[in-house]
């Protein structure tokens, strides 16, 4: 395997696509450009935390000519740095790898409750007759199975899930709760969420784990399922605090059958009694937490 | 879903011409995203635009699940093209190698107004004025 020549600069936002212009210019098919510096280790979708600095980063091939290249950019950056500054360039060797599957050592099989089995697609696992396997190919749409929050809702569906009941999953992701509720004998599921992606996924993901049959999945938000006026026996919702509060003020509650059951997830510890509050206003009872580190589940009733 | 975002990757890129290779390999990789669904994806949505670099801002979520969208091209890819130059000057310091009007600046300024950090067009404008200095490439009124 061959060898590349890393080379590295950090910079300010202004400066960053100067910067990128000019390795670009050097690189292997371009440049990638992340943040750098003290970051949150976490954000909502719609914060944009400031990183401290950006880190503009291309590679080129350690061969013969690598020596002439890094001189190339160090004289490219000299003049650059005549009109603003941007800095030295780090350069260090790397060696060339599988990058295709080098992502995939992140993902490994996972255990969960008493007999829930998620296994990345690429990985044969042994199993008990009583596993609820669900294989995965992890992609474009949330629920890989390795977030606190989707493995406290299928604890909590392992709880709460019986045989024939009907379900509805609203924000539905890759589809990983839905395809768990059907695997436990939920027959009539309806999986909405407002991404497309994550609709399209979940009907993937859904006939690859042989239970499509048992899932409709359309795009929709809950206004949608409230025009439907179709009722659940079970109503399961992975979505952030700041989501879920607003929805409660907005009739969540009429989507659970009377003596229905919720499982509420994406809670962190110090929002859980807020959200309780809100469900109690939306006409559902809280009776269950479950945590894993800082995240919280919330299980809740209509009483009948 | 609860999605919390852990990162956030650029990669400036061929329209066209991803592969697994550096620097969409290593930048992804560590993450967890996955790789050849990104590749697939982002030639697939780019095909009509081969020989232009499409910059695709990766927005990269706790559990390694992803989503990008496709930014404007880079400013000094538009100058070029408005100057109907093939590439900028090795040193803009002694070297000009062509020249755009205050309007054609002003286009492309709008053109890369919502990639900006510019509070207005005007701010973008002198961005995108700084570019053209750095490549040798003057403004004209």
């Amino acid at each position: 395997m061959g060898q590349w020549v890393e080379v590295t600069l950090h910079v300010d936002g202004e400066a960053a696509e100067a910067v990128a212009q000019e390795l670009q210019k050097f690189c292997h098919q371009g440049v990638s450009i992340e943040q750098g510096g003290a970051m949150p280790i976490a954000w909502d979708e719609d914060e944009h935390p400031q990183p401290e600095y950006l880190i503009v980063r291309g590679y080129y091939a350690d061969d013969d000519r690598a020596a002439e290249t890094k001189q190339k950019i160090d004289q490219v950056l000299v003049y650059l740095n005549m009109m603003y500054p941007v800095g030295e360039a780090m350069y260090h060797t790397v060696q060339d790898e599988n990058w295709a599957d080098a992502w995939k050592v992140h993902y490994k099989p996972v255990r969960l409750g008493k007999r829930i089995l998620i296994r990345p697609r690429w990985i044969e696992v042994e199993t008990q007759p009583e596993d609820v396997v669900i294989s995965l190919d992890p992609g474009m749409a949330f629920g890989t199975g390795t977030h606190p929050t989707t493995q406290l809702c299928l604890e909590a569906l392992e709880l709460v899930v019986e045989p024939g009941i009907d379900m509805l999953d609203l924000g539905c992701g890759s589809g990983i709760l839905s395809i768990a509720a059907a695997k436990m004998g939920a027959q009539d599921i309806y999986a909405v969420d407002i991404d497309p992606v994550a609709v399209k996924t979940t009907i993937e993901n859904a006939d690859d784990n042989g239970v499509g049959e048992a899932i409709t999945s359309e795009a929709g938000s809950l206004e949608a399922v409230l025009e439907t006026g179709r009722q659940f026996d079970l109503v399961v919702v992975n979505i952030l605090a700041k989501i879920i509060i607003p929805m409660c003020d907005n009739n969540l509650g009429q989507t659970v059958k009377p003596g229905g059951l919720a499982v509420f997830s994406g809670l962190i510890e110090d929002q859980v009694e807020e959200v309780e509050a809100a469900l109690r206003k939306t006409g559902l009872e809280p009776y269950q937490r479950l945590q894993q580190t800082d995240w919280v589940a919330v299980l809740a009733k209509r009483p009948a | 879903m609860a999605k919390k975002v852990k990162a956030i990757v650029t990669l400036q890129i061929q329209a066209g011409k991803a592969n697994p290779a550096p620097p969409i390999g290593p930048a992804l990789a560590q993450h967890g995203v996955n790789l050849m669904g990104f590749v697939k994806d982002y030639n697939a949505r780019t095909a009509n635009r081969i020989g232009e670099i499409v910059p695709a801002e990766i927005t990269i979520f706790q559990d390694g699940s992803f989503r990008f969208i496709l930014k404007s091209p880079p400013t000094a890819f538009l100058i070029k093209k408005a100057a109907g130059v093939p590439k900028g000057a090795g040193n803009s310091i002694e070297e000009t190698v062509g020249q755009l009007t205050r309007q054609q600046v002003r286009e492309i300024a709008e053109v890369k107004f919502n990639d900006m950090n510019a509070l207005d067009i005007e701010a973008a404008m002198k961005q995108v004025e700084g570019t053209c200095r750095n490549m040798g490439i003057t403004v004209v009124d």
